[in-house]
């Protein structure tokens, strides 16, 4: 018997089997079937979290590399169990009240809060200095602060902020001035295109009009006939030149015949001799 | 030479002495009058200080003390004997940098030792080691004087409303 067709009657008796099961024994082998389908799913899902979560936990890791504090902050927000504040604690800086944006006593807590915003960094420093004589600072984003947060770091950040932004650009300062820069495009493309409307409106006027006019006296003159008007005038003051000139030639030719005339008769007066 | 430096320390120091004045005496006058005098005793006594921090307390525990020795006084005490700070004077004590409410006048109707505390603890921003220079006690006794000084006045607070 060949390789192969040994192999082939395995299969058909494979096949064989099945048929010859019950409509039962099939239904068995199909809840079966999909029982271990959806085994496998889960494990698969379960391998995905556990990835998932040592990839987290890498990252916080890394950022824990970075800065502690922050590392710790993340994977608590990960596991749900503390929601994530928009501060991190801070080197303390040991600033002034003067060098202050805000200063906050809470005599009855037991503490007092400072606040330095830097506004470029979209960051307010917050410094804590406790009864104990203990300090804590944090650097807090107002941006990722809700309005109605009942913390008093973040409460405080929010109170400086406002004012350093009323204070900058006489309270012109939004945060959206920060996005700017992504907007002039869609605010050079509407400007563009209102230009283009413009134009088109001077073009139509241009042709319904003419060239445009200039008050000069008491008319109005456009270039065209400005030029031309100067033109004019060129040319007159020109034939005028000329004329005076012509005038100033005949009044000499004239007076040089008058002269010539006058020599004449003293040279005759000259030659007739006198009677003796 | 102290008397070319007297316009400097005149700038940096009178404004904390009258504050420092007023917290006890609890009136312009006096206060006006003692941050003077902490000036007039800088140019008499030309004092050598070794540090910005000792220059500093000099200057402020003088104040105290002037104003502790007027307040121990009979002339004054014959004229004042209320701790509350009268209305009128309330306008004459403004802190730069610091909002100031009803809890500021609270803390000035402490007793002394809770009242030195916690007005140079949370209205001068002093640390609790600079408190304890000014006034001449050890950190801890600062300390236990800011913990009771503030219970003290948060029940005050409590009863008054």
């Amino acid at each position: 018997m060949a390789v192969n067709s040994v192999n082939g009657n395995h299969l058909l008796e494979k096949i064989g089997n099945c048929h010859s099961r019950n409509s039962k024994s099939k239904g068995n082998a199909y809840e079966n079937f999909m029982g271990n389908l959806k085994e496998k799913a889960q494990e698969k899902e379960a391998q995905q979290a556990i990835q998932q979560s040592t990839a987290e936990s890498i990252n916080a890791l890394q950022l824990d590399y970075r800065s502690g504090k922050l590392a710790s902050e993340l994977l608590l927000q990960k596991s749900g169990r503390v929601e994530m504040h928009a501060y991190i604690e801070t080197a303390v800086r040991h600033i002034s009240y003067a060098e202050s944006d805000k200063v906050k006593v809470c005599t009855v807590e037991g503490y007092t809060l400072k606040a330095q915003v830097d506004a470029d960094e979209h960051m307010v420093y917050i410094e804590q200095k406790n009864e104990d004589g203990t300090c804590q600072a944090y650097e807090v984003n107002p941006l990722k602060i809700s309005e109605n947060t009942k913390n008093p770091i973040e409460q405080m950040a929010l109170e400086a902020w406002d004012i350093a932004k009323d204070l900058h650009n006489d309270g012109m300062f939004t945060e959206m001035d920060e996005t700017k820069p992504a907007d002039a495009s869609t605010e050079k493309a509407v400007t563009f295109s209102e230009m283009v409307d413009k134009f088109e409106e001077f073009v139509e006027k241009r042709m319904e009009e003419g060239p445009p006019k200039i008050q000069i006296g008491g008319s109005e003159f456009t270039e065209d006939e400005w030029e031309r008007l100067l033109k004019r005038i060129d040319k007159d003051i020109d034939a005028y030149k000329e004329e005076l000139r012509e005038r100033v030639r005949r009044q000499q030719e004239k007076e040089a015949l008058k002269k010539r005339q006058s020599g004449a008769i003293e040279e005759e007066e000259e030659i007739i001799p006198l009677p003796v | 030479m102290m008397a070319n430096c007297l316009e400097r320390y005149f700038q940096k120091y009178y404004a904390k002495c009258y504050r420092a004045a007023f917290a006890l005496v609890k009136n312009r006058a006096d206060a006006e009058d003692i941050a003077q005098e902490v000036l007039v005793r800088l140019l008499v006594y030309e004092p050598e200080f070794a540090s910005e921090e000792h220059e500093k307390a000099w200057m402020l525990r003088t104040a105290i003390n002037l104003a502790k020795d007027l307040l121990k006084s009979k002339w004054h005490n014959a004229l004042v004997a209320i701790e509350t700070v009268d209305e009128a004077e309330k306008s004459y004590l403004q802190i730069p940098d610091v909002e100031t409410d009803d809890t500021l006048w609270m803390v000035l109707e402490l007793p002394e030792r809770f009242r030195n505390c916690l007005y140079l603890f949370y209205y001068e921003d002093y640390s609790i080691r600079e408190i304890a220079d000014i006034l001449e006690e050890p950190e801890n006794t600062v300390k236990s004087n800011l913990k009771r000084g503030r219970e003290v006045l948060k029940r005050r607070l409590q009863e008054r409303r």
